[in-house]
């Protein structure tokens, strides 16, 4: 009979749980699905991570090459960012070149990283106009059911956090990079902005964390990236229903106690990966 | 191709690291982890893990090696275009490197190894034969697999995973299709399901062979390099035996899977 | 062409001066520059058509060269911006196309953009239940805003901040924006680009009834 109701009228459904100021899935309104971070389990990349949000699954791999650095910043590196929309991760997708929502979704990655400024380009630099590191980050989901973009932003920050790098040495009479693998180091990473996704219902009601059903039938999304100094990193909503200053101070607030969920599992799993 | 406007450009070129290593310090993998030459790396599987797809599997051979992901839509009605009415459904394969999966350079938009269209083909034929097709008239089942990383043996790995996720989505089946992989090193030896070192050193051949282990039936052989009679034979009849013993891992996996998704209790709420 | 000095740039906006599309319209910001050509409601290809409610599209061509991904990111949040004013449930089955061409890109182009589109979709005389339109903020280093910044003031700011305003409650329609700031200070650039929507909505409806009472 509810599965019935669910089918034919799934936004008069929903309403009737709001109305509760609970969700179908038994959660609150306010509460995030539960997060699981693994890392450092592809060792075919110099750092990975796995992150489940519910369903929601992404995993970062980081792939560390040599290149020369931009003629019009010779002393800074690459990060390239790109999420890759599979048909494997949901039927929704089509094989071939990314689709807009995965563009969307690079582009945004690609602005945190410089916004936040969580690692500086200038120390990938190896040799001054020379040599720099290019970090090849691909996020692919595996599972696609709603908030991509915060699990990708989480994704992003754990893998980068896993990356160890090879020490490199020039030599002078060859002038020819030499990799030594037996010492490597980690990036300096200085922010730590985690994404914190809300869908809005009816103009009222706003949900944290929403699945893909949810957001299917909302009325406007939101996201608001924070770093561990309150600081807001990128907010974007794209149209949608409209909303009001003091709702939008809301968002913020429920992202600011996000960061500081999202770091403990970071540390969590981190610690975990060299307690190994 | 860097210059693909729909994604986040890097430089024109980069190079692996590993292509400055210091030479004599390449870090040796230690043969074969004290493995026998027809031993099979341990199998990890699981069963229908992902939310969107009809079904689905994992499979991890050995720790820290390979490990795919495979998912399967349909059967859904074909698109237009097809041919005539046919009174088969079709199979469609994809079998897909992540840019991160070898050890080699990383991969972006022109993946290393097999073109996928050839992979996928590969694939296609040798889960074909234990996919009941004739039930499935003028529709298509569709394969989506992505080896996350290659530590030797994809598409036998793949062949494993594909087949068991065909059997999570519930789509009739004659029997598994299994894979196993071997290559000849460079002394002549078999080495059964080889990781990626040694897949490399044994460029005196490989095989990669795939086996409905109930019908004990053949359903796809590739092999490169030169064999002869009696080696193959004895290839041939070491793959066979390294599919059967990957077989209770699966059949139990499946039925556990299917045992998780059957009682279902559904609360009313009205 | 009307010109209004303000805290704005000067600002100018052309209606209807492409015959080709049902609505088209040019809106200038000091010397950045957008043109819109909207299309619909039209017919549409069966396999894109939504049963209950009009397909919007949006295309974003810059001054030179092809549409790449940062293109594609503001064709979703302009399109998203629309197709939350446009009732498109007047119009089902139908597909509604905006083109907007970038002629010059001297700061603050996605609220450009905003602007002609929402001056193109009125010349094509699309349903809407509001208007909207585009603001730019630009923060320095101290916290002093700079409304609609040009070229050299984005550059030099440290965070750029572009809304979509609607114009019966004001409200925030669209958000997206680059480099850190605080929640007030985010607070505050949306409290400047309300007050600078004001201006724009005036001059929205001086233009238009200036417009028609010539006629």
């Amino acid at each position: 009979m509810a599965a019935g109701f669910k089918t034919v009228e799934p936004l008069e459904y929903y309403r009737k749980f709001l109305k509760e100021a609970c969700r179908p899935d038994g959660r609150e309104l306010t509460e995030f699905r539960t997060t699981t971070i693994n890392v450092g389990s592809i060792t075919t990349a110099d750092g990975s991570a796995l992150v489940k949000l519910g369903n929601c699954t992404v995993l970062c791999g980081v792939k560390a090459e040599f290149t020369a650095p931009p003629a019009d910043a010779p002393n800074k590196g690459y990060v390239v960012p790109n999420v890759d929309l599979t048909p494997l991760c949901s039927s929704q997708f089509r094989p071939g070149p990314p689709g807009e929502e995965a563009q969307v979704a690079s582009q945004f990655i690609a602005d945190v990283i410089d916004n936040s400024q969580m690692l500086l380009k200038e120390d990938l630099c190896i040799a001054h106009g020379k040599l720099a590191w290019v970090l090849y980050c691909d996020l692919i989901c595996l599972d696609y059911d709603g908030n991509l973009l915060d699990t990708c932003m989480c994704a992003l920050v754990a893998a980068l956090q896993n990356v160890r790098l090879p020490s490199v040495k020039i030599n002078e009479e060859t002038g020819l990079a030499e990799v030594n693998l037996k010492t490597k180091h980690a990036l300096k990473i200085l922010k730590h902005p985690v994404a914190t996704s809300f869908a809005v219902f009816d103009d009222t009601f706003l949900l944290v964390d929403p699945t893909g059903e949810e957001e299917g039938l909302a009325s406007g999304l939101l996201t608001v990236v924070t770093d561990e100094d309150e600081r807001l990193c990128a907010t974007r909503k794209p149209g949608g229903s409209a909303l009001a200053a003091e709702k939008l101070q809301e968002c913020i607030s429920r992202a600011i106690t996000r960061h500081k969920e999202v770091t403990n599992l970071l540390q969590e799993a981190l610690a975990s990966v060299k307690s190994e | 191709m860097p210059g693909d406007s729909r994604r986040i450009r890097g430089p024109e070129e980069s190079q692996s690291p590993l292509l400055y290593v210091l030479s004599e310090e390449g870090g040796k993998a230690a043969g074969r982890r004290g493995r026998g030459p027809s031993e099979p790396r341990p199998v990890f599987v699981r069963a229908g893990l992902l939310s969107q797809a009809k079904g689905s599997a994992y499979l991890e051979a050995g720790s820290g090696g390979t490990k795919v992901l495979c998912a399967v839509h349909g059967p859904r009605e074909r698109g237009m275009g097809g041919e005539r009415a046919e009174t088969r459904g079709r199979l469609l394969c994809d079998l897909r490197w992540a840019p991160f999966s070898r050890r080699g350079p990383w991969s972006g938009s022109c993946p290393a190894g097999p073109s996928p269209r050839q992979a996928g083909l590969q694939l296609q034929e040798s889960l074909e034969p234990a996919v009941r097709l004739d039930r499935y008239p003028r529709a298509e089942v569709i394969v989506w697999v992505l080896v996350l990383e290659d530590r030797g043996s994809a598409l036998p790995a793949a062949v494993s995973c594909a087949s068991l996720a065909l059997a999570d989505a519930g789509i009739e089946m004659f029997d598994l299709a299994l894979g196993c992989g071997l290559s000849r090193g460079p002394g002549g030896e078999l080495l059964l399901d080889p990781d990626d070192d040694e897949e490399e050193a044994g460029s005196g051949g490989t095989m990669s062979l795939s086996l409905l282990p109930t019908l004990n039936q053949v359903s796809g052989l590739i092999s490169s390099g030169e064999w002869e009679g009696e080696s193959s034979e004895e290839a041939v009849r070491l793959c066979m035996e390294g599919c059967q013993r990957l077989y209770p891992v699966l059949h139990q996996c499946l039925v556990k899977a299917t045992k998780r998704k059957i009682p279902v209790p559904q609360p009313d709420t009205n | 062409m009307e010109a209004v000095g303000s805290v704005l740039r000067e600002y100018g906006c052309e209606q209807s001066l492409l015959s080709r599309p049902d609505g088209s319209a040019t809106f200038l910001q000091g010397d950045t520059s957008v043109m819109a050509g909207v299309y619909g409601p039209a017919e549409i290809k069966v396999s894109r058509e939504i049963h209950n409610k009009a397909t919007l599209e949006v295309i974003l061509r810059p001054k030179t060269g092809l549409p790449a991904i940062q293109e594609k990111n503001q064709e979703q949040l302009i399109r998203e911006t629309c197709e939350s004013v446009i009732i498109g449930s007047l119009h089902p089955r139908t597909s509604i196309t905006i083109v907007l061409q970038i002629v010059s890109d001297a700061g603050s182009l996605l609220s450009c953009c905003l602007n002609a589109a929402c001056m193109g979709l009125m010349d094509a005389g699309l349903p809407m239940r509001a208007l909207f339109c585009g603001v730019t903020c630009a923060m320095d280093n101290d916290g002093t805003i700079t409304l609609d910044p040009n070229f050299r003031q984005q550059k030099e700011s440290r965070a750029v901040l572009t809304f979509a305003i609607e114009s019966t409650e004001r409200k925030v329609l669209m958000m997206s924006n680059r480099g850190v700031y605080s929640a007030t200070e985010l607070q505050q650039c949306i409290a400047a680009a309300q007050i600078a929507s004001e201006k724009l909505f005036q001059f929205y409806r001086d233009f238009i009834r200036r417009r028609y009472s010539k006629s």
